[in-house]
């Protein structure tokens, strides 16, 4: 269930000069992987800000974005013991068990959501990163101690492989499909390639979804998502994890 | 502080407090009803409703703009018999009133929704002739005043003993004229405003924000204006009660607009930040009729000494 709260924030770190990484008090919350938090970014933003949820563990929620604007640069500066109003935990997120072994694959800020799936299906997980250039990486160490393998990829080539993550994600399905499913967390073109992809290797794929938002529970039905069967879902209560072939890529 | 008697009339429905949901930021109750129980609303006006479902328009249908925001949605919404089928038993539940808003392509279509609302057991129905997000209908009806005569008229005609309450566009030059006219063909009720028409430019990519280019206002940015346009309308057809809104999120603004001539008021897009507002409002409401020495809150109503 959803609730309203004040957080006491307890940790905030940058993870590289556009990352943020904040760790709150959420009590009673018992948020699963794949939801996300909605935070009131000051009084000068009207709308919440929908932050992807990272990890939890016993009462602490970890959440990582970038600063974009106006809202997410006011919550960067949040210090430590200053209490923020969140709502959440929201929306549908990605169901993983600890036995699946999944291929994650994640793209910039795309990346935090699937630490929470990795940890769930510790040791099982092949991840795929991939940050526009190096300055941009986030999170590899803690990747690299829950998951059997990590490769990155950066657009500019100054980290890892040159490229995008959905060539990496290609060369593993080619040689290993045994996959319970592919879990992916980006921008639209590359969670439009991952899907391709999946389906050309017969794997189950789960895409976490992104659109403007309003109230973040699914009442006011702005955040709409097209559907491969014409109808329009809505990326804050319907997602913001839908299954890949449900999507329409086409819109 | 003595106890202030909360409850108002609309249109001869004793709402319980003045406070109202509004039709687009409330759903069907459910997803607000996980935070508090929708009884202690005065009423929920749901999602609008049309003859058949519509999915709406293509996102992004937000854009957050200073003090409001502009949104696009466009009537989604799973029809009107769905509705009547699968989320009236569930706002039945709650001790609310239970408003119906329709939008429809023709006056025949407000007729057949005010029929099946009436047999299903609406407490009042809002015709929604001010949606700026449709093509057909919609706004047409609301700027033009022998289309909502009309469209008021056909919905009175099928609404039976329900009360049909006209929802008021912004968009016009003198909205007390489309006031008058939905008055003559038989409102029993006015609400007011719908959003004002509004539009953003990402200036780097030179794109509007919203992918229909331009949609529709709200937000505490809009409240002068519906303070202005409650009054007008008020002075203009002082026996209609009015149902208030546009840019209410604490008890103050509802008291402006009830002052104004509000009946009862309606609580929109304050919710996006904070669920709790239309309770918030209710609250702010019962201290300042209070602090006024005022038994009854709908003494506030009309009550405005304009210069």
């Amino acid at each position: 269930m959803p609730m309203q709260r004040q957080c006491k924030i307890v940790q905030n770190s940058r993870l590289n000069p556009y990352a943020v990484s904040m760790v709150l008090e959420v009590g009673e919350m018992v948020p699963g992987t794949g939801q996300f938090l909605h935070i009131k970014c000051g009084d000068g933003q009207l709308l919440r800000r929908p932050i992807s949820i990272c990890d939890w563990q016993e009462g602490l929620l970890r959440i990582v974005f970038e600063v974009r604007g106006e809202g997410t640069a006011w919550l960067a500066e949040r210090r430590r013991g200053e209490y923020l109003d969140v709502l959440g935990p929201l929306g549908h997120g990605f169901e993983t068990n600890a036995k699946g072994r999944y291929l994650l694959v994640g793209g910039g800020i795309g990346i935090p959501p699937l630490l929470g799936c990795a940890r769930n299906a510790s040791g099982n997980c092949t991840a795929v990163l991939g940050f526009r250039s190096g300055d941009r990486a986030m999170l590899l160490g803690e990747f690299a101690s829950c998951c059997a393998s990590v490769r990155v990829a950066s657009d500019d080539g100054s980290m890892g492989v040159r490229g995008f993550v959905d060539q990496v994600a290609r060369e593993i399905l080619e040689t290993d499909r045994d996959f319970t499913a592919v879990l992916a967390c980006g921008p639209r073109p590359m969670l439009k390639s991952v899907a391709q992809l999946a389906r050309e290797f017969g794997v189950p794929c789960k895409v976490s979804m992104e659109e403007r938002m309003g109230c973040g529970v699914g009442a006011c039905l702005v955040c709409a998502c097209d559907m491969a069967d014409g109808t329009r879902k809505h990326v804050c209560k319907d997602g913001p994890v839908f299954d890949a072939e449900e999507v329409d890529w086409d819109a | 502080m003595p106890e202030v008697d909360l409850r108002v009339s609309l249109a001869g429905v004793e709402l319980k407090n003045p406070v109202v949901a509004a039709s687009g930021t409330f759903g069907f109750g459910r997803e607000y009803g996980q935070f508090y129980d929708l009884g202690e609303l005065g009423g929920i006006c749901v999602k609008g409703l049309t003859a058949t479902r519509r999915e709406g328009n293509p996102a992004p249908r937000i854009a957050e703009t200073p003090m409001g925001i502009l949104n696009s949605v466009g009537l989604q919404n799973p029809g009107v018999d769905a509705f009547i089928a699968e989320e009236l038993p569930f706002l039945r539940q709650f001790d609310t009133r239970v408003i119906a808003n329709i939008s429809g392509n023709t006056p025949e279509e407000y007729g057949e929704m005010c029929e099946k609302l009436s047999a299903a057991g609406v407490d009042l129905i809002e015709v929604n002739i001010s949606c700026p997000n449709v093509k057909a209908g919609g706004l047409a009806y609301g700027t033009r005043p022998e289309l909502a005569a009309e469209v008021t008229g056909e919905a009175k005609r099928h609404a039976g003993k329900v009360p049909v309450m006209v929802k008021l566009s912004p968009n016009v030059t003198d909205i007390t004229e489309i006031a008058r006219a939905a008055a003559d063909a038989g409102a029993d009720a006015l609400s007011l405003i719908n959003t004002l028409r509004g539009m953003r430019i990402d200036v780097d990519t030179r794109r509007p924000i919203l992918k229909m280019n331009t949609g529709g206002l709200s937000g505490p940015a809009v409240l002068p204006v519906a303070v202005r346009m409650v009054w007008e309308v008020h002075t203009a057809v002082p026996h209609l009660p009015i149902l208030g809104m546009g840019g209410v999120s604490g008890g103050e603004d509802a008291a402006q607009l009830m002052l104004a001539g509000a009946s009862a008021v309606a609580v929109g897009t304050a919710l996006f930040a904070d669920p709790y507002a239309p309770l918030k409002v209710r609250d702010g409401l019962r201290d300042i009729a209070a602090r006024q020495g005022l038994d009854k809150v709908r003494s506030l109503t009309g009550a405005v000494r304009p210069w």
